[in-house]
């Protein structure tokens, strides 16, 4: 049967199996027809789904092949509603010629999604009057002149057609939703309506919108979105849907869309947001996104976003920043919401916060905190960071942190400390901000501390400084410290 | 004149001289003829349900007989899922033909693991007794058509007998028609990896086929054909 041995396949001829390559005798006869037949052409029996998997591509792709400009720019189900709403807004500007609507929609004419008048930021109006009256003749010029009216008939035409009763704005959604819909809209009259959206699947949505009836978008295919749409159809949503919307997509969607919006955008749609949305929102998202996403902040909207989270939010936001990001959010805060965000925070996440920072972020936040801010982050920190972050800070802030604290909280902080951050802290000093330190101190807490010390590290102390102490604290001092002493 | 495909980088061939070598009898190259079928992408993508039902043609019976190597007979389920995925994000799919088939089968093989690991369990490859792949008849033989089918089916199990990793890296090369490169992207191996699995499933195929080749045949001539099912007759 076997005209070649097994053994003679060597890698090369394999290859060439395998690559479709072969010449006739590569391989062994027999594998060669057992490749042959595992991809010989389909049959049809494999293609049994054939009708269910085009279905499903058409649901997904409501476009006319035909309208291949906008195809091409637009694809997902979501993209063509909110499409069919810009138009619709657009129209409703110019039904009523208001200014304030044509001034509220203006925004959305200048994005890639209205196909009147493409990457141009002309208000609503001078696009549909003819700027360019060729890309414009199939949405704004061609609007019907009563589109809600038309609408309504519409609607009222599917009822009789055998769905639902179409008065009411429940009623008047059922019609829209019902199957009999595309039927009715083959109807002549209806043609102005249908070219208007360019295509029936997206007239339900436009006459939702001429009614107002509340629809809400579909989250699927949001992040596919072109970052401008994305920014004013999000920006224009009420607060509640789009906290619907963001809460309802998962990390990774989230991540991409909340990054694909341009700075102003992202700072407008997270400051709209319900406390408990954004709560949700940002501790969704995962590290990178969120790092990208509050550094992309302007800081003003930062400050506005961090300081609408409730505590555990904020904690969950906060701890799980990679440490380059927290620093550049923390230094990019105001004075004031830096405060409030750092005395928000519960004690383990202020700890975990301020021993992430590297020592410049750390240096930086503790120095533009106010003295009560500053107060408070070192009264409440564990003792474990608080040696961090008093042994962290470069020279010149720790003098401005410790010689700004009240004297209670001096106290405090310093009897706080574990001995060897005690001595680094007091060596690092410089002595004239150690001096100050020592005199504001209470003069049991001052013994008390210095007690503690080891005399290595008493001295290192300037003796200016020590011979400055007084006498009752100078006397706890060891006898090799004394010595060393002008005093004597 | 070698039996190649359409995917070929030889470009200065004439397509009309590449399709009649792949018409010649002497042409029994093993892969898939694997049409070109990149502008189809492109409109699909533009929303054409007609190109979109020309890549599930031709693309489906390869990712189906891929799955039967992964998912044994729950083939067509995953890979009705896997096409359901595909339908939803094409929109966000960029390549040719070649990276669709490749972007297809990664689908289909997430699906396929997601079905595995709901099941709790690495499907059990069928078995399929080697002697009946011992006597496949030769593609040009009249008589062979009506067995195609069988025939077809039969090898991709003999196929899906082999370890895992070396029959996925046969059926992508093969059947969804993938080079060493494209498959190592389905797989999330290096090239050099597929290769090497691919090299060793033909050799343990050739090796088996020639062992049931030489085994005493029982049978008389004539009955050493498949059953509907593949089964052997007995």
């Amino acid at each position: 049967m076997s005209t070649n041995h097994s053994r003679s396949i060597n890698r090369k001829a394999a290859e060439q199996l395998l690559d479709g390559s072969a010449g006739p005798g590569a391989g062994p006869d027999q594998l060669t027809r057992v490749l042959a037949a595992a991809a010989a052409p389909g049959r049809e029996s494999e293609r049994a789904g054939e009708q269910m998997a085009v279905a499903a591509f058409q649901t997904h792709h409501l476009a006319p092949a035909t309208t291949s400009r906008r195809g091409k720019m637009i694809k997902s189900p979501l993209a063509q509603l909110l499409t069919a709403k810009v138009i619709a807004a657009s129209l409703a500007a110019l039904a009523t010629g208001g200014v304030a609507l044509a001034a509220s929609t203006g925004a959305f004419t200048g994005s890639g999604s209205a196909p009147a008048s493409p990457g141009a930021s002309q208000p609503a109006g001078s696009a549909a009057t003819g700027a360019q009256p060729g890309a414009s003749a199939s949405s704004a010029d061609g609007a019907p002149a009563d589109a809600p009216g038309l609408c309504r008939s519409l609607a009222s035409q599917v009822e009789s057609a055998g769905a639902g009763t179409a008065g009411d704005p429940a009623g008047l959604e059922q019609a829209l939703a019902s199957p009999t819909l595309t039927t009715v809209l083959s109807g002549s009259q209806f043609s102005s309506l249908t070219s208007t959206v360019q295509g029936s699947m997206n007239v339900p949505d436009y006459c939702a919108l001429l009614l107002d009836l509340p629809t809400l978008p579909q989250p699927d295919g949001l992040a596919q979105l072109p970052a401008s749409v994305l920014s004013t159809t999000l920006t224009q949503l009420p607060a509640g849907d789009l906290s619907s919307v963001l809460t309802s997509l998962p990390a990774s969607g989230l991540a991409q869309v909340l990054t694909a919006l341009p700075a102003s955008g992202l700072s407008q749609v997270l400051t709209a947001l319900p406390a408990p949305g954004l709560s949700q929102v940002l501790t969704t998202l995962p590290a990178p996104g969120l790092s990208s996403v509050l550094t992309s902040l302007p800081a003003s909207g930062l400050s506005q976003v961090l300081t609408t989270l409730p505590a555990s939010g904020l904690s969950g936001v906060l701890t799980t920043l990679p440490a380059s990001g927290l620093s550049q959010v923390l230094t990019a805060l105001p004075a004031p919401g830096l405060s409030q965000v750092l005395t928000a925070l519960p004690a383990p996440g202020l700890s975990q916060v301020m021993t992430r920072l590297p020592a410049s972020g750390l240096s930086q936040v503790m120095t533009r905190l106010p003295a009560s801010g500053q107060s408070h982050v070192l009264t409440t920190l564990p003792a474990s960071g608080l040696s961090h972050v008093l042994t962290t800070l470069p020279a010149p802030g720790l003098s401005q942190v410790l010689t700004a604290l009240p004297s209670s909280k001096l106290s405090q902080v310093l009897t706080a400390l574990p001995t060897p951050a005690l001595s680094q802290v007091l060596t690092t000093l410089p002595s004239a901000a150690l001096s100050q330190v020592l005199t504001i101190l209470p003069s049991a807490a001052l013994s008390q501390i210095l007690a503690g010390l080891p005399a290595s590290t008493l001295s290192q102390l300037p003796s200016s400084v020590l011979s400055q102490l007084p006498s009752s604290v100078l006397s706890q001092l060891p006898s090799s410290v004394l010595s060393q002493l002008p005093l004597g | 004149m070698m039996c190649r495909m359409d995917r070929s980088v030889d470009t200065s061939v004439p397509v009309a001289d590449d399709d009649a070598a792949r018409r010649s009898p002497q042409c029994q190259s093993p892969q898939a003829s694997v049409p070109d079928l990149t502008s189809a992408v492109a409109e699909a993508q533009r929303g054409d349900p007609d190109a979109f039902r020309a890549l599930y043609r031709d693309t489906q019976p390869r990712l189906l007989r891929y799955l039967r190597a992964l998912v044994g007979d729950d083939a067509e389920d995953v890979a009705s899922e896997a096409w359901l995925q595909v339908a939803r994000d094409l929109h966000g799919f960029r390549g040719d033909y070649d990276g669709f088939r490749g972007w297809v089968a990664t689908i289909g093989r997430h699906r396929g693991l997601d079905h595995l690991r709901r099941a709790g369990r690495r499907a059990p490859a069928t078995p399929v007794p080697v002697e009946e792949l011992a006597d496949l008849t030769a593609p040009d033989d009249t008589a062979a058509s009506a067995l195609d089918a069988i025939a077809t089916d039969a090898a991709v199990r003999l196929i899906a007998t082999l370890p895992a990793d070396q029959a996925e890296a046969v059926l992508l090369r093969v059947v969804v028609g993938l080079d060493a490169e494209a498959a190592g992207q389905v797989l999330g191996k290096r090239a050099g990896a597929v290769r090497t699995a691919a090299y060793r499933g033909l050799r343990t195929l050739a090796r088996r086929l020639e062992q049931a080749g030489e085994q005493p045949q029982s049978r008389a001539p004539g009955t050493g054909t498949l059953r509907p099912g593949g089964r052997l007759r007995e």
